[in-house]
């Protein structure tokens, strides 16, 4: 049924999945690690969970608020994009809204380069953005509008920087938006005076301050005594994103979306990385300890980092605990966007004593998966860029309690009556830090602990399957 | 941090450990690669057997 694939690959495996995307399917556990197929285009017909190039540059830059979101390309575009993250800002609000070129069928048939130029113009006057960010869509790419060359004009004109993003959605996976966004913002770095910046400092990349997350990450460094230059692009502004190559460190969390911005800002600015998370009280600490080891030259820093780990951790964890008896043995899915984030929840899932059935991400790469299937326990199922049928299969066969996804996955959880914990844009409640931790224990226990999914079919029926 | 000759292996610091990190034995034993420096075993501890 599944010639060509190692036995053990699929031994265990009840359900059927396409032929195409066998290579991106594990099970760990079975023999030493199996590599697994990763960073290529979506099966078609597969219904990937992804989304298209441009939708990877829209919600990277997206919490960046002083700037001018402009979408070259149909409504839709626009339109599906528009708010799409819980991204707060402390200061203005323009990143909230989603301006579109609207290209119609005349613009398609003789050129839109026109329509966004007037439309540039009027909006740069009418907001005063202090840059503008303009999205190329697979319409533009198609008719081969001179994006580039009309930035170029409107900002000779505007006397703000007008960069062009060049995320046509066809040209590959969401992964390639992230890079598109990179390139987008590295135009700004280098560009301003950093002769203010304090000798401990450091940028957050990619955290986009959902819910608040990155205001709670900046204050436990600004309690050790780090200074942090730009958040990008969590609550992000123009002049720090400029000036951000005058800090020390970059600390990087969302890896898949970020990694390339940091290798060239190491490159070009000799700033080095390191690859961090802000979720579960694991890898929070090792956040916090990593920065502290890196400014060795103050031993106070790591003092005050140690002080902040007692003390936050004292003040969760017996909550925590409490979570913990209950949910016991509870099986979980995860489905999330990038690999970080799911060895992350593993970890924190561990802590409730929760066990993980199944883990994938959309955009995780060969590393990420080698060290998955170390992290994992044996029989947990590994996936790389999935589909609404594999998760539903995997999710019944494996009986999970509970579902980690994003907006896409929410409505296949609750379809198949299984509890559902959002990890994603639309999150409202933060996730990050240690308080996050407790949030995320209280959210599990909510959904999992309800008595409702004792009602639903699959429980009261078994033999209800798809 | 350590675990020194007062510990009765009753399992409290493990139980206690957020980070997964102590190991059980006739003296449990922290893995110092995986302790976060957190202290909540030392406030588990009955015997006062974890050293800072």
């Amino acid at each position: 049924m599944r010639g060509g694939l190692p036995e053990r690959r699929y031994r265990k495996l009840m359900i059927e999945v396409l032929k195409g995307r066998e290579s991106q399917v594990i099970q760990t556990g079975e023999g030493g690690a199996v590599e697994l197929a990763c960073g290529k285009a979506s099966l078609a017909g597969s219904v990937s969970q992804r989304a298209c190039v441009f939708c990877g540059s829209r919600v990277v830059l997206y919490p960046i608020a002083d700037a001018l979101h402009v979408v070259h390309g149909p409504i839709g575009c626009a339109a599906y994009t528009w708010d799409i993250r819980g991204a707060l800002s402390s200061g203005p609000q323009l990143h909230r809204n989603s301006f579109s070129t609207d290209l119609q069928e005349k613009d398609v048939i003789f050129g839109g380069e026109k329509k966004l130029e007037a439309a540039l113009l009027e909006l740069i006057a009418l907001y005063k953005p202090n840059a503008a960010f303009i999205y190329s869509t697979c319409i533009v790419g198609l008719i081969g509008d001179d994006v580039g060359a009309i930035c170029k004009s409107v900002e000779k004109n505007a006397g703000i920087p007008v960069i062009p993003v060049n995320s046509e959605g066809f040209k590959g996976t969401k992964k390639d938006g992230y890079k598109a966004a990179c390139e987008a913002v590295y135009r700004l770095v280098g560009t301003g005076d950093i002769s203010a910046i304090p000798p401990h400092s450091i940028n957050i990349l990619g955290d986009f301050n959902l819910a608040g997350e990155t205001w709670i990450i900046r204050d436990y460094y600004k309690r050790m005594g780090i200074s942090v230059t730009a958040c990008i692009t969590g609550d992000a502004r123009i002049a720090d994103i400029r000036r951000c190559h005058g800090a020390r460190l970059n600390l990087v969390q969302c890896s898949g979306s970020m990694t390339h911005l940091a290798k060239m800002m190491e490159r070009d600015h000799g700033i080095p990385f390191k690859r961090v998370s802000y979720f579960g009280i694991e890898d929070m600490s090792a956040a916090l300890y990593e920065a502290a080891k890196f400014f060795s030259d103050d031993p106070t820093i790591m003092d005050r980092a140690k002080e902040i780990v007692r003390g936050e951790v004292a003040a969760i964890y017996p909550e925590i605990q409490k979570y913990r008896d209950i949910l016991r043995g509870k099986k979980a899915a995860i489905y999330v966007g990038g690999a970080f984030k799911a060895f992350s929840l593993v970890r924190a899932l561990r802590l409730l004593d929760m066990e993980t059935a199944l883990v994938g991400s959309q955009t995780g790469d060969k590393d990420d998966y080698n060290e998955l299937q170390q992290l994992c326990d044996p029989g947990t199922i590994i996936v790389d860029d999935s589909n609404p049928l594999e998760l539903a299969k995997f999710c019944l066969e494996k009986d999970v309690d509970l579902f980690i996804g994003g907006v896409k996955e929410r409505p296949i959880a609750y379809k198949l009556g299984i509890a559902f914990c959002d990890h994603n844009h639309e999150r409202k409640e933060p996730l990050a830090g240690y308080i996050g931790m407790l949030n995320f224990a209280r959210e599990v226990h909510r959904s999992v602990a309800s008595p409702v999914w004792n009602l639903v079919p699959r429980r009261l029926n078994p033999l209800t399957k798809l | 941090m350590k675990i020194n000759d007062n510990c009765g292996a009753c399992g409290a610091c493990k139980e206690a450990c957020p980070s997964n990190a102590i190991r059980p034995g006739a003296i449990y034993v922290i893995d110092p690669d995986a302790c976060i420096e957190c202290g909540a075993c030392e406030a588990a501890c009955p015997n006062a057997a974890i050293e800072s």
